[in-house]
């Protein structure tokens, strides 16, 4: 539904379905960890599924890869049913949480592992496993055993393994979630890089909104079992279809309509504008054109952050607003001043309550 | 240490020092003739066409008990590892319940069903698979048959605990790399199990080196093994020099088992994890 609007707009190439994941539960007992999902994974794309532990993406992907069997539904490589097909005969590739490294073999006897298994004769697997490990640039480090090896060294090797004997799909579960901050900024960017260079189909499965909208071509944004929205990263964020997408996607405050726009309530919607859409300025600021909202209202408190800060404001209906003021156009802001805050109408993004 | 720990554990040192080390002393005493320093007994143990003998038996025996015990018991073990929580409970119970039957009882069981005339025989001699009973008790296969029964317990617990430690995502990840079942036990899981298996060999062979009741009963006296014939030399032909000596020997030959297959282990462990 969602992703047929969004298709195509996202990649330039001319895209074709990877994988179909028609209509799929997961039931264990009466609970549903997945319940009803109906999604399409194109070709050369790299697709995020995002959500809070529970949401059931891991289960969602340990099903692509074979491991967990769908109570309902089918799952489809072109026109193949592979819902039944073990792990070993889908060509997929698992990149593990905590990269599940063979730690008896050295580096470069894991990324051989795969093509040993499919009678590759010896030199051209010397090759192909040489030249995979320049690409991810640990040709240096192939005699080494996995534990000698840095955490984001490891994530390299098990992304080799699994790019190496050319899967179709490459599944990613939480493969940056072990790492420190930096480490995992640095290995996002590589990935991204990767991923162009190489074409490859992802689906990476995550928790951290950050990893999601950075990386990805489409987020599934999962809650509950079931798939909340689908879309690329902007749209998730500009125009989300459910509070829980608005809550777990960045920071956001939500206004009744009457205040948002002006006028009479709609009681079953909320507006939602983002806290770096509203623009804080001297009480006695006047507004500047027809678009524009603005109201009074009372610092309570600041975070400072470097490049901006975070200031709580409290309006007199006793609402607070978070507002994002970038520190470049900062006006000076005290706690407990008065302040108006102001934005544009068509900032505003309505959503069901 | 400070005085009130040192008083914790007195009591088990005492405990220790009195019915453990100073037998232990005593009988390093007996078989060096103490006051005076004669390996006699020594010379003798290694001079001795019978105990040369009963000594290759034994070795023959907990050689075989220890291969076959291991083999049957990384099955088990395996298949327990990736048992539901429900069957893995119900494996456990059928393991552990002949740990709390005793061994004389286990004897005379499987004497009853291993004799001439026993349940074996005579179910094998009614579907016709052999004519004459075999000679399954008083003999070495009788021993090893009780000795592994007696052992595989012991065996499965050792390995099931090492199987734990190995990463079920080793094992996804290897199927997910094309691998199947039998490459990834063969390439995977067997590699990775090497030291259990190795503590387990360790355990169940020193285990089988003392075991006296199972050799006594089903060996019916034909097949002697080493602790029986200490028992004979102390209680029947009174030869306390040469039974003393041959404790001192097994016990050396145990304890340099052991620190070898935990160096062994350790370079193991070294190497990989």
């Amino acid at each position: 539904m969602n992703d047929m609007k969004t298709r195509g707009k996202f990649l330039d190439m001319d895209t074709f379905e990877a994988v179909r994941i028609d209509n799929v539960s997961k039931y264990y007992g009466a609970v549903a960890a997945v319940k009803d999902v109906d999604c399409t994974v194109q070709s050369g794309e790299f697709l995020t599924l995002l959500g809070p532990s529970g949401s059931g993406k891991t289960t969602l992907l340990m099903m692509l890869a074979g491991f967990t069997t769908p109570s309902e539904g089918q799952i489809w490589v072109d026109t193949k049913d592979i819902t039944h097909v073990p792990p070993e005969q889908r060509n997929f590739g698992v990149v593990f949480q905590g990269y599940a490294l063979f730690p008896h073999m050295t580096v470069f006897d894991n990324v051989a592992y795969p093509l040993r298994l499919r009678k590759m004769p010896a030199r051209q697997i010397r090759q192909k496993v040489e030249q995979i490990l320049s690409l991810v640039r640990l040709d240096a480090y192939a005699d080494r055993h996995p534990r000698q090896l840095s955490g984001g060294q490891q994530q390299r090797t098990a992304l080799a393994r699994t790019l190496v004997y050319d899967p179709i799909l490459i599944l990613l579960d939480e493969s940056l979630g072990a790492l420190d901050k930096q480490l995992r900024g640095e290995l996002q960017q590589e990935l991204k890089a990767l991923h162009r260079q190489l074409g490859r189909t992802f689906v990476n499965v995550t928790h951290d909104q950050q990893e999601a909208l950075d990386m990805s071509d489409r987020i599934v944004v999962m809650n509950e079992g079931g798939v909340e929205q689908i879309g690329t990263p902007r749209e998730l964020y500009e125009r989300p279809n459910s509070r829980f997408v608005v809550e777990f996607l960045g920071d956001s405050n939500l206004l009744p309509t009457s205040l948002a726009f002006g006028g009479t309530d709609d009681p079953s919607r909320s507006a939602l504008i983002r806290p770096e859409a509203i623009s804080i300025g001297a009480s006695d600021t006047k507004p500047t054109g027809e678009d524009q909202m603005m109201v009074r209202a009372t610092v309570r408190s600041t975070s400072y952050f470097g490049s901006d800060q975070l200031v709580e404001v409290a309006l007199d209906s006793g609402l607070t607003l978070r507002v994002r003021v970038n520190s470049a156009h900062a006006i000076p802001i005290e706690e407990g001043g008065s302040v108006s805050i102001s934005w544009e109408r068509r900032n505003l993004h309505l959503v069901d309550n | 240490m400070t005085r009130s720990q040192f008083a914790y554990i007195l009591p088990v040192l005492l405990f220790l020092v009195l019915l453990y080390f100073l037998p232990m002393f005593k009988i390093v005493g007996i078989s060096l003739e103490f006051p005076d320093f004669d390996l006699k007994h020594y010379v003798k143990l290694y001079e001795s066409n019978a105990v040369r003998r009963i000594a290759w038996t034994t070795f023959v025996i907990c050689t075989a008990t220890t291969i076959i015990t291991v083999f049957l018991s990384y099955i088990l073990a395996y298949d327990l590892r990736f048992a539901s929580p429900g069957r893995q409970k119900f494996m456990f119970m059928l393991v552990l319940l002949p740990l709390w039957t005793s061994a004389l009882i286990r004897c005379v069981a499987w004497l009853i069903l291993l004799r001439q005339n026993g349940l074996v025989n005579e179910a094998l001699m009614f579907v016709g698979a052999i004519d004459t009973p075999l000679e399954l008790v008083r003999n070495k296969i009788g021993v090893i048959v009780g000795m592994v029964h007696f052992l595989v317990p012991f065996a499965v617990l050792t390995l099931y605990a090492s199987f734990r430690d190995i990463d079920e995502r080793l094992m996804q990840a290897s199927r997910s790399l094309g691998g199947r079942r039998i490459d990834t036990l063969s390439k995977v899981f067997l590699p990775l199990s090497a030291t259990g298996v190795l503590q387990a060999v360790t355990l169940t062979f020193v285990f089988s080196l003392g075991f006296y009741v199972t050799p006594a009963l089903l060996g019916g006296g034909r097949t002697v093994m080493l602790s029986e014939y200490v028992s004979v030399s102390v209680l029947q032909t009174l030869r306390w020099g040469l039974g003393t000596a041959i404790c001192i020997v097994l016990a050396v030959l145990c304890i340099g088992l052991v620190l070898l297959s935990q160096r062994a282990i350790k370079r193991w462990n070294g190497a990989v994890a």
